[in-house]
C-alpha cells in the first residue's frame, strides 16, 4: 500500500487538529482569531466590493441594460414605495390615534452600522458576512433575530447567529427565512413571508376572501419580537390562486437587491 | 520554515478570496477552492498539502457559521482520501478519472459537513438547521458540474499553452540548428 502521509506526517496532522480543537474550545485562540478577523477584515471588505462591482459589470454584459437609467428608475421608485409605504402606515396609525385618544408613539431606532464581508452557507440557506463599524458596539450587543435594514430602511435580513465576534444574517429571500408580514391593502392582511430558494419571497395562508393585486405593497406587521412594524418588504408579483384551496399563496418581488449589500444598520431596540 | 510560510500565506489568499470575492459571483461562488488546490496537492503526492490544509481548515473554521473544526477536520480526512485512492486505487493518472477523483471527494467534503452538522444539531450543540433538503442537494449537484466545468476549462488551458510553447521552442531549436 503506497500512502504519502505517513509516521511522523500522519501523526503530526492529528495531533495540530486536536490541539486546534482543544485550543479553541478553551478560548485560547481568540485573541489570535479576532486579530485575523481584525486584519483581514479591510482586506475582505475590498474583495467583496470588488466581487460586486464585477457581478454587476457581467450582468451589465449580458442584459445589455442601460444601468445609469435603470438605477435611477430603480431609486426613484424604491423612494416612492418607501414614502407611499409611510404614508400608509401613518394613515393607519391616525385612524387607530382617533380610536385611542391619547396614545402616541414615536419610531426612534437604536441603529448599529455594519458592513458585508463575505458569504457563508449554513444548510439549505445562505447566510451573510457582517462586521460592527460602530466602535461603541459589539457582538454581544446584538442578538439573533434582530433586523437588518438598508440604509433607506427596508428590511434586508435578521441575525441569524453570532460566534465570536462574527455576525451572521439570514437575508429574507433565504431559505428557513420567515418574517411577520402584512400587506398594504385595504385589509392590512397579515401573514408570513418566507424566503424562497435564495431567490425570493413567498407569502402562504391568505384567505381567498383577501383581495391582492400585483405591486400590492408588503411590509413588517411588528407581530414578532424585535421586529418593529413598517419596514418595508417587498411588492406583490403575483399572486396564486386555486380555487381547491381555501388560501392564495402571494410571490413577493424583495425590493433590495442582495448582490448590492454593503453597509448594512441593525436596529438594535425600538 | 519559508515552504510553510508559503503555503499559509497562500490558504489565507485562497480562503479570502473564496469568501469575499467568489462568494459574490454566480457561477465561482459554488466552487470549493480551497478543497481543489488540497485535493490537487494530495494528488500531487507533495507534503505542502499539510500546511494548506490546516491553514485554510482553520481560516475557513473561523469564517464559518458552522462549529469550529468542521471545515479542518473534512480537509484533512480529503486529502488523505484523494491520496490514498490517487496512489492504490486510480490505475489510470489521466485527466478523467482524476476529474471523477475530484467529483467524489466533493461528495464526502459535503456528506461529512453536513453530516457532523445534523449530528450537532441533533446533540442540541448547534442551533437547528436544516440540511438534507432538496437545496442542498441541488447545490452540490450544480457544485460538481461548475468544478468540472472549471477544471476542464483549467485542462484544456494547460494543454493549449503547453502544445503552443513546446511548438515554438520546437520551432527555434530548428532555425538554429
Amino acid at each position: 500500500m503506497r500512502f504519502v502521509f505517513k509516521g511522523k506526517i500522519l501523526i503530526t496532522m492529528a495531533a495540530v487538529f486536536v490541539l486546534l480543537i482543544f485550543l479553541h474550545s478553551l478560548n485560547v485562540l481568540s485573541p489570535l482569531e479576532r486579530g485575523i478577523f481584525k486584519i483581514f477584515s479591510p482586506v475582505q471588505k475590498a474583495l467583496f466590493g470588488a466581487g460586486a462591482s464585477f457581478n454587476r459589470f457581467v450582468e451589465n454584459i449580458t442584459f445589455k441594460k442601460d444601468l445609469n437609467e435603470m438605477d435611477l428608475l430603480k431609486a426613484q421608485m424604491r423612494r416612492l414605495l418607501i414614502e407611499n409605504a409611510e404614508l400608509k402606515i401613518l394613515a393607519e396609525e391616525n385612524n387607530l390615534l382617533k380610536k385611542e385618544l391619547g396614545f402616541n408613539r414615536s419610531h426612534s431606532y437604536e441603529l448599529v452600522a455594519a458592513r458585508a464581508l463575505g458569504y457563508n452557507s449554513a444548510g439549505d440557506s445562505n447566510l451573510i458576512l457582517l462586521q460592527i463599524e460602530n466602535d461603541r458596539y459589539h457582538a454581544e450587543d446584538l442578538a439573533i433575530n434582530m433586523p437588518v435594514v438598508a440604509e433607506d430602511g427596508i428590511l434586508v435580513g435578521k441575525i441569524a447567529h453570532i460566534k465570536d465576534n462574527q455576525i451572521y444574517m439570514r437575508s429574507i429571500i433565504s431559505s428557513q427565512s420567515a418574517v411577520a408580514a402584512a400587506i398594504l391593502n385595504k385589509d392590512y392582511t397579515t401573514g408570513v413571508a418566507e424566503g424562497e430558494l435564495n431567490y425570493s419571497i413567498k407569502m402562504r395562508m391568505i384567505p381567498q376572501s383577501e383581495k391582492l393585486k400585483q405591486g400590492d405593497l408588503i411590509v413588517t406587521s411588528g407581530l414578532e419580537e424585535m421586529m418593529p412594524k413598517g419596514l418595508l418588504i417587498g411588492t406583490v408579483s403575483k399572486v396564486e390562486h386555486d380555487p381547491q384551496n381555501p388560501f392564495d399563496i402571494a410571490y413577493l418581488t424583495p425590493l433590495y437587491n442582495q448582490k448590492n449589500i454593503s453597509k448594512l444598520l441593525i436596529i438594535k431596540s425600538y | 520554515m519559508k515552504f510553510w510560510l508559503f503555503y499559509i500565506l497562500g490558504a489565507i489568499g485562497t480562503v479570502l478570496l473564496e469568501e469575499s470575492f467568489f462568494a459574490a459571483i454566480p457561477f465561482l461562488k459554488l466552487i470549493n477552492f480551497s478543497l481543489l488546490i488540497v485535493i490537487y496537492l494530495s494528488i500531487g503526492n507533495k507534503n505542502s498539502v499539510l500546511p494548506f490544509a490546516l491553514a485554510s481548515g482553520y481560516l475557513l473554521g473561523i469564517y464559518s457559521s458552522y462549529p469550529f473544526g468542521l471545515h479542518l477536520g473534512a480537509l484533512l480526512i480529503v486529502s488523505f482520501l484523494a491520496n490514498y485512492i490517487y496512489l492504490n486505487v486510480l490505475t489510470n493518472h489521466r485527466f478523467f478519472p482524476v476529474a471523477l477523483l475530484m467529483v467524489f471527494c466533493i461528495f464526502i467534503y459535503d456528506i461529512f459537513i453536513l453530516g457532523a452538522v445534523s449530528v450537532l444539531s441533533f446533540l442540541k450543540i448547534y442551533s437547528k438547521t436544516s440540511v438534507w433538503t432538496k437545496i442542498v442537494f441541488k447545490n452540490i449537484g450544480l457544485e460538481v458540474v461548475y468544478t468540472i466545468i472549471f477544471i476542464s476549462l483549467l485542462y484544456c488551458l494547460f494543454v493549449f499553452l503547453k502544445n503552443r510553447i513546446s511548438s515554438r521552442l520546437l520551432t527555434r531549436k530548428k532555425k538554429y540548428a
